[in-house]
């Protein structure tokens, strides 16, 4: 399997739109950038000195509001950050995330170490939820899970994309497909003649970027869930 | 003759109708005569005081044109009260005894002069007795019969009865003592016993009490033994040996010795005076009867009696011969002056007017019974209302000093749980603060053995790569010394990793030891915790108005915890100068969520711009906040912790604080669309009492601009119960 290195320098061509269909799967997770936001500089360098270590690719911001001026959130990528931040909270980073259906991965860092602060940040989507000082193991753990995870979001978010491109009539006949339906069917359950029935899984097949029916399902699948 | 018949016949019956006319004349000046009384004291019973004044009195009636006067002998015992009870025109009594009743009104009309040769006159004699005193002669004749038995023995005692001294006539006392007794004179007696009869007797012990007293003996100097009626017990403790000296009334001795009682040259007289009298006396002898006229009776009467009793002697030598001795028996005198006797009583303290203070008393009472009844009334009333009050005040202090006792309870109790607030703060604070560096050294030592690891892995490598380049025992020493030395460093690495680890394990027990005292959850009432908390900040509080207006009344809550939320927030107000306080409970929505907010507002113009940002939120680092919050504090001594512990509450609680500011009036205005009607307006006085009241009255504010913390709690807190049916009912 062939990986495209993803570094600072090509960060900002990392998008969903720049993104073809295959590179999610050729994206190794390890080379993935670790964004690491801590207010704390020592702290910062150090958490960079550590998952380096783990010759992971990382990136150091000092707030929130730098790293979201500064990344394009809709690429894959995980993020460590410190809960308590000035300007905005790691919490209120998660939900800006969210709001936005970023694909990034968020590792929540706190000195605190309280229960409830990860169950509210592991409900809100947060990969994981490390105490400090970080275990080094507990880290990689929760980076390797952390880099699936933002490939996956990416992934649906790039299916997502394709899929809303997609018009009232095509969503059926994708939605027949995915029901393993076959075009005779497809044309009585939409009452259309089978013809239009190809014509509209032609343009299906093009616009969810498939090669073969068998990967639109694939891709539907992963939409669904 | 027929003529002259008839006009005999009216001359009689004129004569007739003349002398009935008399007769009806005299019946109407009959008619017209009075009758008055005369009481007596009969010391010695009715008859004996019948027999001695009726002949007197006969004698005084004689010689009254019309009226007529009646005996009434009285008993010693209640003759006073019986004097003043019944109206009698005219008493005869001892003077000294006069002295102890009311004679308003009285005229003294004579004293009886005693004659010291007739003494004994009074005495009853049969041969004064006539023929018409006896209803039939055959009494008379009895009565002859027995007086010529009686002769011979009656003049076998005259000689002996005649000179017969009597105590009855006039008052004196006579102090005695044994004849072979060491007591010469009246100063002797110091120390002595002496017995008298009564106390109050003034022909007896007071007179020689007084007698002693101004010859510098007083009454403490001796001591007295009063042995009461009859009076010869004085002289037969005497005679006893029992005591000392005898205190006797006059002639009470020459009785005895007389009857044989007593052998009167075995006593001895102690200052003995010369009197008119036949007895001896250590005393001043003053007279004993005294004729005196009430009020009731009338001037002429009175002219009559004085008459009688002061020419009485000349008219009475003309008189038949039974009177002759009972006129020159009674000496009447004009009346003696009491003077003397009420001295002696006075320096004794034994007059009546001093003696009867509490009678005048009573008598002014009397006088003045509906002015004394309404003071009396008054001052039941009052007694009445003064207890009343002092039980009131007595509760009240009670209910103060229970209310101490809680408010100091609540106090220290609040104190305890923001002492536990504190120590948990500070604890995670620090922990904090320490957890930052263990983390940076944990992450570098860590990173370090990673580096360290893989380093050795490609030196394994690359050494297999130049295996055939170089003498392969030199290479392998080598390889193995790198090999020991990268072992001990990676040790050495991993001892920090562990020591970190270990480091941070404690750090996190300290803050799970801090944030472990969650006390239980209990319904709060939010208006009475406020009140509560006006209390605890004491005369902190004067001047201060507090506002409050909520919609909703009580919250699930650990307890004490609204307590360290409020009392936080306002003490924070109240160091800023604030003026008034304001406790607003309303829901808000924040962050998609509904919150039950507690907005604490006050007029101290507010937090400081710098360090409010747009974005004004709890999820601040714990050192910019301490920052903020220590601006805001300026209490000498504040740590500025105050708001630190809210935000800590309120995250324990699972909400938010926010700090802004606000338009005062802005606020009184929202205060005021909760309670439509009215605002509740809490002023704690300068007496401690919290008091609720309404009022539309807007107060100016010091500042237009003021702070205010909102306190956002998880609306689950609020009791179900009182969400909205007790809206606005706090």
């Amino acid at each position: 399997m062939t990986s495209i290195p993803i570094s600072n320098e090509n960060l900002d061509s990392l998008t969903a739109d720049s993104l073809s269909d295959n590179l999610y799967d050729k994206i190794v997770p390890e080379q993935l950038v670790i964004h690491i936001i801590d207010d704390e500089e020592t702290v910062r360098h150090s958490c960079e000195f550590l998952i380096s270590s783990l010759g992971l690719t990382t990136q150091i911001w000092q707030s929130a509001l730098t790293f979201l001026q500064q990344v394009d959130i809709y690429a894959p990528a995980v993020v460590v950050s410190d809960l308590m931040l000035p300007d905005m909270s790691g919490q209120e980073l998660q939900v800006y995330l969210n709001k936005h259906d970023s694909p990034i991965a968020l590792i929540a860092l706190t000195g605190n170490g309280e229960i409830a602060d990860a169950v509210t940040m592991l409900k809100k989507g947060a990969a994981d939820y490390l105490e400090k000082p970080i275990s080094s193991r507990r880290l990689q753990e929760a980076l390797a899970r952390a880099q699936v995870l933002t490939i996956k979001r990416a992934k649906l978010y790039y299916i997502g994309k394709l899929y809303a491109q997609l018009t009232d009539k095509e969503k059926q006949v994708a939605n027949e497909l995915l029901q393993g339906n076959l075009n005779k069917i497809i044309a009585d359950h939409l009452d259309v003649s089978v013809r239009t029935v190809e014509v509209h899984r032609s343009q299906v097949m093009k616009k969810m970027k498939s090669q073969h029916v068998s990967e639109l399902i694939q891709k539907l699948v992963l939409l669904g869930s | 003759m027929q003529f002259k018949q008839q006009i005999m016949e009216v001359g009689y019956v004129l004569i007739r109708v003349v002398f009935a006319l008399m007769f009806v004349l005299l019946s109407f000046i009959k008619a017209n005569a009075q009758t008055y009384y005369l009481g007596v004291l009969a010391p010695q019973g009715e008859a004996a005081a019948q027999q001695r004044w009726q002949p007197w009195l006969d004698e005084l009636n004689d010689n009254l044109t019309d009226d007529t006067i009646v005996l009434v002998p009285l008993a010693l015992e209640n003759w006073q009260q019986q004097i003043e009870a019944q109206q009698f025109a005219l008493v005869l009594g001892p003077q000294i005894q006069f002295i102890k009743m009311d004679t308003m009104g009285w005229r003294w009309l004579a004293t009886l002069q005693a004659d010291p040769q007739t003494v004994k006159s009074n005495e009853f004699k049969m041969s004064d007795v006539k023929q018409a005193d006896f209803k039939t002669d055959e009494q008379y004749k009895l009565y002859k019969q027995l007086e010529n038995e009686l002769s011979l023995s009656k003049q076998a005692k005259a000689d002996k009865s005649v000179n017969q001294p009597s105590a009855m006539e006039q008052i004196g006392s006579a102090l005695w003592v044994k004849a072979d007794s060491d007591i010469q004179q009246l100063r002797d007696l110091q120390q002595r016993k002496i017995v008298a009869v009564d106390p109050d007797a003034f022909g007896g012990y007071l007179l020689i009490a007084h007698l002693l007293q101004q010859n510098g003996v007083l009454p403490s100097d001796y001591e007295t033994q009063f042995v009461g009626y009859p009076i010869e017990l004085t002289l037969s403790a005497l005679a006893s040996g029992a005591v000392d000296a005898a205190i006797a009334p006059l002639c009470l001795m020459e009785e005895m010795a007389g009857q044989g009682k007593i052998e009167q040259s075995q006593y001895r007289l102690i200052n003995p005076v010369a009197t008119d009298s036949n007895c001896q006396s250590s005393t001043k002898i003053y007279p004993n009867w005294t004729l005196a006229a009430t009020s009731q009776a009338p001037a002429a009467l009175t002219e009559q009696i004085n008459q009688h009793l002061f020419t009485g002697g000349q008219r009475s030598t003309n008189s038949n011969a039974s009177s002759i001795d009972t006129v020159a028996e009674l000496r009447w005198l004009a009346p003696e002056s009491s003077v003397d006797a009420e001295r002696i009583l006075y320096e004794m303290n034994q007059h009546p007017t001093q003696k009867q203070l509490g009678a005048h008393i009573l008598d002014w009472i009397q006088a003045h019974r509906l002015w004394v009844g309404l003071i009396f009334f008054i001052i039941i009333i009052s007694t009445i209302n003064y207890g009343w009050m002092s039980w009131l005040a007595w509760r009240r202090r009670q209910q103060i000093v229970i209310q101490n006792q809680l408010i100091r309870d609540y106090d220290y109790k609040l104190q305890q749980s923001e002492r536990f607030a504190v120590i948990g703060e500070m604890s995670g604070a620090i922990a904090h603060e320490i957890n930052q560096p263990l983390a940076t050294i944990q992450n570098y030592a860590q990173g370090l053995l990673i580096r360290s690891q893989n380093t050795y892995f490609d030196k394994d490598t690359l050494s297999e790569k130049t295996d055939l380049e170089k003498p392969a025992a030199i290479e392998k020493k080598a390889l193995k010394k790198e090999a020991v030395e990268k072992e001990k460093v990676e040790n050495a690495l991993q001892q920090i990793v562990n020591e970190t680890e270990r480091a941070a394990a404690v750090i996190k027990n300290i803050r799970h030891w801090a944030g472990r005292s969650q006390p239980d959850e209990v319904n709060v009432d939010i208006a009475a915790t406020y009140q509560q908390c006006i209390m605890l900040l004491g005369d902190k509080a004067v001047g201060i108005t507090f506002w409050f207006a909520s919609d909703y009344q009580q919250l699930q809550l650990p307890n004490l915890m609204l307590d360290q939320l409020l009392i936080n927030c306002m003490l924070n107000a109240e160091q800023q100068g604030a003026s008034h306080i304001m406790l607003r409970g309303q829901m808000a929505e924040y962050d998609s969520k509904r919150w039950l907010v507690l907005h604490i507002t006050d007029d101290g113009g507010g937090f400081n711009e710098a360090c409010l940002t747009d974005n004004q939120s709890v999820s601040q680092s714990s050192s910019q906040l301490h920052q903020q919050y220590a601006i805001r504090s300026t209490k000498a001594d504040g740590l500025g912790l105050g708001l630190m512990i809210c935000q800590r509450l309120c995250k324990s609680l699972d909400g938010k604080m926010q700090l802004s500011n606000v338009d005062v009036q802005t606020e009184f205005a929202d205060i005021k669309v909760i309670d439509s009607h009215y605002q509740r307006r809490i002023k704690r006085t300068l007496n401690g009492k919290v008091q609720l009241t309404e009022t539309d009255t807007l107060y100016p504010s010091k500042n237009v601009l003021g702070a205010q913390v909102s306190l956002y709690l998880p609306l689950h807190l609020v009791d179900g119960n009182n969400s909205d049916s007790n809206k606005n009912s706090s």
